[in-house]
């Protein structure tokens, strides 16, 4: 039987997940990614509506930073897809298929050697929402509060002497400016 | 270049989903759904410290029933293509919901389902849970609370809200819930019904 394209035809009891294309495993990758993302974002709106913005913001940075939120979606990549290594080319290999990056943002991975790369964000949906929404107090929390740390912490997740330095952050001028781009070096 | 199984080889700028195999793809799609349920119990598992266990369970229900499940839906059947409202329709989205079956998998290569269906028929089909991840998880840290909120007050009206989503007409009862007396018995087993 050839690969199914999506699941519109009769229902079969015994499907598995091997019996649709390649395109359609990836489409649920990225559909998957986008909700395990988004499903943060729905309990800091809950929790923001019952204790107030302030102690969102603080255990929305404790989820990603202190409690392995970060540190949970490099791990399970590269235990799936046998990355290993102490470098920046395996970081970008980490990240290019991380729910948390490339399943849901555009990256663009240059690497000037094995000690030295720069990531490039060049669409991010989180910062589109936060600009829709003109909410500046998340955008600055998201990008300064978590992801500098963040990017650090991946960093050093590979290489304890890994740094990572914002070349780019938000708030942007224009829709056609790149979101963020973040330079690591082994030093 | 041929299908890569993994990605222990050298860094590729221009790497991209199609060159990985699709063992390799379907890896990493279980991989993003155990991340989606695990940062669930992340938040959860802070609150119950900051705030308690009904506090905790209280907000984690308000996540799920105000939106994360009517997303979890709409995501799925947009990916898939699924469409309808009888019960082979909802055994469907469930084949596939992410936080439910593609996580209630066998290890690759072969990703045995265990989550089984039995559509009798249109209208009337049985669903059963041989293995729950989260039922060994809360077994083997004897951690009866947080399994009677999944099983109990999340899955329950949860697999009910589903239903009716597809078909207000739907109704879901639970034939067999943990807790269970050995691990030789299934996790669940859950009966949809439309009255006709």
């Amino acid at each position: 039987m050839p690969d199914l394209e999506d699941y519109s035809g009769e229902f079969r009891p015994d499907a598995k997940l091997q019996d649709f294309s390649k395109d359609t495993v990836a489409r649920l990758w990225r559909s998957n990614s986008l909700l395990y993302m988004m499903l943060g974002g729905l309990w800091f709106d809950v929790v923001k509506d019952k204790v107030g913005a302030e102690k969102a913001l603080e255990w929305e940075k404790e989820v990603w930073l202190k409690r392995g939120g970060s540190l949970n979606d490099m791990r399970g990549v590269m235990e799936v897809l046998n990355i290993k290594g102490d470098d920046v080319a395996a970081l970008f290999k980490t990240f290019q298929f991380a729910p948390g990056e490339a399943g849901w943002i555009d990256i663009e991975c240059e690497l000037k050697n094995k000690e030295h790369g720069i990531l490039t964000a060049t669409r991010c949906p989180a910062l589109e929402i936060f600009e829709l929404g003109g909410d500046t107090v998340r955008q600055k929390h998201a990008c300064e509060d978590i992801c500098v740390p963040g990017m650090q912490l991946s960093g050093e997740f590979i290489n304890p002497k890994m740094k990572c330095r914002a070349l780019k952050l938000p708030p942007r001028q224009s829709k056609d400016e790149i979101a963020c781009q973040w330079e690591f070096k082994i030093e | 270049m041929g299908e890569l199984q993994d990605y222990s080889g050298e860094f590729n700028p221009d790497l991209t989903l199609p060159d990985l195999s699709k063992e390799a793809l379907i890896r990493l799609l279980v991989g993003a759904s155990k991340l989606y349920l695990g940062i669930d119990g992340v938040w959860t598992a802070m609150m119950r410290k900051k705030y308690g266990d009904k506090v905790a369970f209280d907000y984690d229900k308000e996540v799920w029933f105000s939106q994360a499940l009517a997303l979890d839906i709409r995501r799925t059947v947009e990916a898939l293509n699924i469409k309808g409202n009888d019960i082979p329709t909802l055994f469907k989205y469930f084949q596939f919901g992410p936080g439910f079956s593609v996580i209630y998998v066998g290890p690759p290569p072969k990703f045995e389902p265990r989550v089984k269906f039995e559509l009798k028929n249109k209208n009337h089909g049985i669903m059963t849970v041989t293995r729950c991840n989260s039922l060994e998880y809360f077994e083997r840290h004897g951690d009866t609370e947080l399994q009677k909120l999944a099983c109990d007050e999340i899955d329950l009206p949860a697999f009910q809200w589903l239903a009716r989503h597809f078909n207000p007409d739907i109704k879901c009862r639970a034939l067999k819930l943990p807790p269970r007396k050995s691990k030789d018995e299934i996790a669940c087993q859950w009966e949809f019904k439309i009255k006709t």
